[in-house]
């Protein structure tokens, strides 16, 4: 009896530690982390979906190693630009000057960024897409969104981007 | 038990609904039917067959691109032959009997389409001069390439061919398309029957629209001119199912599963439908090549080609 009492309760246990982990990864993923490169500049990152597609199934998960890669990989992009050459494979780096800005001194640069996985059954025809919108704040207060698509293979190497026109607002136009 | 084409039926729906190139395959598919008179599935030979030609869109990357997208598939302007032929069991030497060219300006995401009618004379290479849609009797899908190659001055990137598929089930699937009937149809041997008008129509509708040829004064060349109207109303229907990315994940991993590629990986399919996804079909042109007496080109059809070939888009020729 005693025992048949212990294995009930160890089962509610576990199964509230396991309740309580997954909620705490979800809040995780959602929550604004800080990324600081070592000149100091700073981006705020909000990971707000992530998906693995293998075939025609998907899966709201991600390789945890894969996310970390693609995610230095994206927000090293999104700070230093396209002149952070090593990033780009060079048919895209030749197209990226003008889309990839150097926002090393941005007085706010906040990302919400969303990661999609097609893994493909070789390695190199696989693909990361980050789907992201940025909001840049200048030293002037003038607020810049982005918001676009890069693709990267899972070496963390930009091989694409989509990158809609910036849409710009200054202080003025916020407090009219 | 159930049969392979009823596991792949659902797939080829899935897969339309996300790739533009690919869409194509109901104008496609229509157009066998209509030469064979009747939609026979047939499971034993692949469906369709996606072919990448060559991969010179490296060079045109160089050349051309517009300022916010870098993908690593063709940029500037490329072509894509699309043929319909009606290969089936015991019938060989299968002939193109649907055929179309698609000039692809991703730069400014327009499209235009030439149509062929399918008993044009031209010459082929190697055989003399005959019936466009020999060529493909002769020396297949990429002998027809050639011939339209040769023909046209344009370089194709890639062949898109079917033989004998499931149309209707492909249009079912989509939920029907609107389809702007232009004149009375009524045809007892296509079995179109429609008032002018706007019609929702079904896939079953959709094939006797595409069939039809004894309604018009023009006869085959209206007909062929439809099925590019077909296309582009399918086009409508499927920009207007907003897709995710996941579900374009999904679909090229069918597409890949389902269809024989050539030359042609899972990713590069993938950038394809990126490609697809930006094109309004506002933007795609439907232009029946001009034809002469005795099935012959007419000489304006040497300005289109000329107008068509460098970004097609048809900046100075006035049909």
């Amino acid at each position: 009896m005693r025992l048949s009492r212990f294995l009930a309760l160890f089962s509610m246990c576990l199964a509230c530690v396991l309740l309580l982990s997954s909620c705490s990864d979800v809040n995780n993923r959602k929550k604004a982390t800080t990324v600081t490169t070592p000149s100091g500049a700073e981006l705020g990152l909000r990971v707000t979906e992530v998906s693995t597609t293998s075939g025609s199934e998907t899966t709201k998960t991600l390789d945890a190693d894969l996310q970390k890669k693609i995610t230095k990989s994206f927000t090293r992009a999104l700070i230093n630009g396209a002149g952070d050459t090593t990033l780009f494979s060079t048919e895209a780096l030749s197209a990226a000057s003008t889309d990839f800005s150097n926002n090393k001194d941005a007085k706010g640069n906040d990302v919400s960024v969303s990661y999609f996985y097609m893994k493909a059954p070789e390695d190199k025809d696989s693909v990361v897409v980050a789907q992201y919108t940025q909001d840049l704040t200048s030293d002037k207060q003038d607020k810049t969104t982005h918001a676009g698509k890069i693709y990267f293979d899972t070496s963390g190497k930009i091989v694409g981007f989509s990158v809609a026109d910036p849409a710009t607002t200054t202080p003025e136009e916020v407090s009219s | 038990m159930r049969s392979r084409n009823e596991h792949r039926l659902p797939h080829i729906s899935a897969m339309l609904g996300m790739v533009f190139i690919t869409f194509v395959l109901t104008l496609i598919l229509g157009a066998t039917a209509i030469t064979n008179g009747a939609v026979t599935l047939n499971n034993d030979h692949p469906v369709i067959t996606i072919t990448a030609r060559n991969a010179s869109w490296e060079q045109t990357n160089k050349n051309s691109r517009e300022s916010e997208r870098y993908l690593p598939a063709p940029s500037g302007t490329f072509f894509i032959l699309v043929e319909g032929n009606d290969q089936r069991p015991g019938v060989e030497g299968a002939r193109a009997d649907a055929l179309h060219l698609l000039g692809i300006n991703t730069s400014q995401n327009k499209v235009t389409m030439l149509d062929f009618p399918r008993d044009t004379t031209v010459a082929i290479p190697g055989h003399g001069t005959n019936k466009i849609n020999a060529a493909n009797a002769f020396g297949g899908s990429s002998l027809t390439a050639q011939t339209l190659e040769q023909l046209t001055g344009v370089k194709i990137s890639y062949i898109l061919e079917a033989n004998f598929a499931a149309f209707i089930n492909v249009v079912n699937d989509l939920g029907g398309i609107d389809i702007d009937v232009k004149v009375p149809m009524h045809d007892v041997d296509s079995g179109a029957h429609f008032d002018p008008g706007v019609k929702h129509m079904d896939g079953t509708d959709t094939l006797y629209f595409s069939r039809d040829r004894h309604g018009f004064p023009t006869g085959d060349l209206q007909r062929t001119q439809n099925q590019g109207e077909v296309l582009i109303s399918g086009l409508k229907e499927l920009r207007s199912k907003k897709k995710s990315i996941v579900s374009q994940f999904e679909s090229a991993a069918i597409i890949a599963k389902d269809i024989t590629l050539t030359n042609l990986s899972l990713k590069d399919l993938f950038f394809l439908m990126q490609i697809a996804s930006g094109i309004d079909p506002a933007n795609v042109s439907n232009v029946l090549v001009p034809w002469s007496a005795s099935n012959t080109l007419a000489p304006k059809a040497q300005d289109l080609f000329k107008d068509f070939k460098d970004n097609a888009i048809l900046d100075s020729y006035k049909p």
